[in-house]
């Protein structure tokens, strides 16, 4: 009977390294490396982009801030003025409109159109009970 | 100049840059090889050399000699490739074509393949073995590697990596067998 024969993976010769590399590729692969690490260090970071532009942020909202602070310490006329007027306006309005809400204006609005439509059962029994003979005769045609 | 030396050297103020020179060029070769067997193509090979080493280079000053200088760059060389060899994995997969006949592809078309036929099949055979497996039979066989050594790189206990070995080392045989 045939047997297989078994194949030696161990053989020296197929341990030897089948690659190769271009000519000269290690000698320059110190500086390429090198080259890498020193372009790298001068990148900027992303903190190094950021700071400036949040320094600058910073400025504007403290000065806003300050502004906003000034104008509400120096004025105060102002804001009592506009307090009075919202009080004033609110009693006229408890005084003349409070009566009467939207709904209620709605609700009670002639040529509301919900109004319209809606057709009240009992005087469509009347209007059958007295028209009777019609309903009869147009259901014969 | 060992591992040590090297380490001392870069300890020293203003010559980081000339020690860390002096390990690029005492483990590029080494290095390269290993990669190289994992990935076939030099190109990439020679990408992921790179950035292991800048890599290295950014964690250096954070390395507190608990692993040998040699086996710490062995671990990050490694893990560069295997990140690279599972991004194109699944980018082939979703692409669906096969990967592993992809590397062997690029292992027709090498221009700096020198081997003769039978050592093409061998590394055919490897290349179609998981990912991780390759590493550690190439590590293992290739560089002759102890196993201490190969657990230090790729943080799996002795038992476990003279198991996958001789998993990976009776599908090579048996693919060169088919091919008799």
């Amino acid at each position: 009977m045939y047997m297989k024969e078994k194949f030696n993976i161990d053989q020296p010769h197929l341990k030897e390294n089948p690659y190769s590399v271009p000519a000269g590729y290690f000698d320059s692969l110190q500086n390429a490396v090198s080259e890498k690490i020193t372009s790298q260090a001068s990148k900027p970071g992303i903190w190094s982009i950021v700071k400036p532009q949040l320094g600058l942020a910073t400025v504007f909202a403290a000065i806003f801030l300050m502004g906003y602070v000034a104008v509400n310490l120096f004025s105060p006329g102002v804001s009592e003025n506009a307090n009075k007027t919202i009080s004033a306006d609110s009693e006229y309005f408890e005084q003349h409109f409070i009566e009467t809400s939207f709904i209620d204006f709605y609700d009670s609005s002639k040529d509301s159109l919900e109004k319209d439509s809606v057709v009240d059962p009992e005087e469509i029994v009347e209007y059958l009970n007295t028209n009777a003979d019609l309903v009869y005769l147009a259901s014969l045609e | 100049m060992n591992d040590k030396e090297l380490l001392e050297l870069y300890r020293e103020k203003g010559k980081e840059h000339y020690a860390f020179n002096l390990i690029v060029k005492t483990y590029s070769e080494r290095l390269y090889w290993h990669i190289r067997k994992l990935v076939a193509s030099h190109d990439d090979a020679n990408d992921l050399l790179q950035n292991a080493f800048i890599k290295a280079w950014a964690a250096l000053p954070e390395f507190r000699e608990e692993s040998r200088l040699y086996t710490w760059l062995y671990r990050i060389a490694t893990n560069e490739s295997l990140t690279f060899l599972k991004r194109n994995k699944i980018r082939s997969f979703l692409s669906l074509t096969d990967y592993s006949k992809q590397l062997e592809n690029k292992l027709e078309s090498d221009t700096y393949f020198n081997g003769d036929e039978l050592q093409k099949e061998l590394q055919k055979a490897i290349l179609r073995l998981p990912n991780k497996q390759r590493a550690i039979f190439n590590l293992r066989y290739f560089e002759e590697m102890k196993y201490e050594e190969m657990s230090e790189i790729m943080g799996t206990s002795v038992g476990a990596l003279k198991a996958s070995y001789h998993h990976a080392s009776q599908k090579v045989q048996h693919y060169l067998e088919s091919l008799l």
